[in-house]
């Protein structure tokens, strides 16, 4: 025991200290969706060829909903640090929709991924996106209350 | 059996040593404006996955080295501790290592272990200590079996082993570009690994070495890196979190999910389990081969070239 604590204390030590000079030296720079630009960059990195029709942002600037032009169709894009990632929306992915107010939280069938929520303008556009997801996926996605 | 190899591990006894680099890696990009990037939640993770890892193998290691200390009494001739038999040791500890490696890209089992260390999308230091926490269940300690039953005591394939990995820290980075043209020719370098941990169509399943490039060219799965496609970081479908727990067993739950799921006949079972990795019943998903000939097909001025 005393020799696990050998390792994980300094350790814990070094990670913090690690993550603090990262920090101090401004070497990341944290993905923030404030343009299209990061979004249709990652688009086009995943699914190269395929166009974009139109692309949602979540107003806090942390996600957005990404409607392609061809398949995979409708793509979720969503900010990692100073990364992205990306997952394509289905009935066979979406584990549930919850619409409230503007905000639509998005609950995915993957383990990795942490339930979402995508705050729009106002409720009316949030109505439209959710009707339009919908729609993309044969309305097979339950409702579900929101937290 | 001399005193060095007992005791603590050798990884265990280089981690100050791996901080400080990650620390000077850390200013140099810093300084130099290039070379790397950092983000801290995803070197906090990685640097956490490699502390779990030490204590988690730490134990279960117990497990594996009882299993190759059984094979050992088996061994028809004990090698003496010498150098010779070291250095020949540290050979076949590295060619068992890269058939280790190639089999846990090649087979989801394996896959589920070694997909944390591919699960940054950054590619420094740090990443190198993104290491497994279910070593022992993956079964790569079997590949250590044939060098004990020549004679190989497993403490010093456990020394050997040690050295292997430290080794393979430093080429973790952005920061060198290319070594001197007779050392890229044989040894594994930052540039060689920066492929294997590329997710480019054309960089998939190339480079498994550790310390001698040399079994990836005797072996055909050598693909040298282009300036003409740049390494991209990270899973085909990159992990939407850094936390620690979900990132250890994520795949572990995604076998889980798509071996119990109705409908399926017990080989298509078998196969989600031990298949490659993106195997799918109904092509729902894509392993690398169709994902290098879908790239192909997109580009065909490409077809033929390494990895395509």
């Amino acid at each position: 025991m005393p020799d696990l604590l050998y390792v994980i204390l300094p350790s814990l030590v070094a990670i913090v200290f690690i993550a603090f000079l990262i920090r101090m030296t401004g070497i990341a720079h944290l993905v923030v969706l404030e343009t299209d630009e990061p979004v249709e960059k990652t688009i086009a990195e995943h699914f190269e060829g395929v166009g974009i029709d139109r692309i949602m942002r979540s107003a806090d600037g942390t996600g957005a909903l990404v409607y392609l032009k061809s398949t995979p169709g409708l793509v979720l894009v969503r900010a990692l640090g100073d990364r992205m990632a990306v997952r394509t929306l289905g009935a066979s992915t979406i584990k549930a929709l919850s619409g409230k107010g503007a905000s639509l939280g998005i609950a995915l069938k993957d383990f990795t991924w942490p339930d979402m929520e995508l705050c729009f303008a106002d409720e009316g556009t949030r109505q439209t996106e959710e009707n339009t997801i919908r729609k993309a996926i044969n309305g097979t996605v339950k409702e579900q209350a929101h937290a | 059996m001399p005193d060095f190899l007992q005791g603590v591990p050798v990884t265990t006894l280089a981690s100050p040593l791996f901080i400080v680099l990650i620390l000077a890696e850390i200013i140099l990009i810093r300084v130099r404006g290039k070379g790397g990037e950092y983000e801290s939640k995803d070197a906090a993770t990685s640097v956490f996955m490699g502390v779990g890892s030490s204590v988690i193998n730490g134990i279960t290691g117990i497990v594996s080295g009882a299993l190759l200390i059984s094979a050992y009494y088996l061994a028809p001739y004990k090698m003496p501790f010498n150098w010779l038999t070291g250095i020949t040791c540290f050979v076949l500890v590295d060619i068992a290592y890269y058939w280790i490696h190639r089999y846990m890209h090649r087979c989801r089992w394996g896959w589920a272990s070694h997909v944390i260390h591919h699960s940054s999308q950054h590619y420094n230091l740090t990443t190198a200590l993104r290491q497994t926490w279910t070593g022992l269940i993956s079964g790569g300690v079997l590949f250590f079996i044939p060098i004990v039953l020549l004679g190989f005591h497993p403490v010093l394939i456990g020394f050997c082993y040690g050295l292997n990995l430290i080794y393979q820290f430093w080429f973790h980075t952005e920061v060198i570009d290319k070594c001197p043209k007779w050392f890229e020719a044989i040894m594994n370098t930052p540039s060689h690994h920066r492929v294997h941990h590329a997710n480019n169509p054309r960089y998939l399943d190339a480079n498994y070495a550790g310390v001698f490039i040399t079994w990836d060219r005797m072996f055909g799965t050598f693909i040298a890196e282009r300036k003409d496609d740049a390494p991209r970081y990270g899973l085909v479908s990159d992990l939407g979190t850094f936390n620690p727990l979900r990132v250890a067993v994520h795949e572990y739950v995604g076998i889980i999910k798509d071996a119990s799921q109705k409908g399926l006949s017990l080989k298509e079972r078998i196969w989600y389990i031990f298949a490659e990795p993106g195997w799918c019943h109904d092509g729902g998903r894509k392993s690398s081969g169709q994902i290098k000939a879908d790239y192909v097909a997109l580009h065909p001025e490409h077809k033929g070239e390494p990895g395509l």
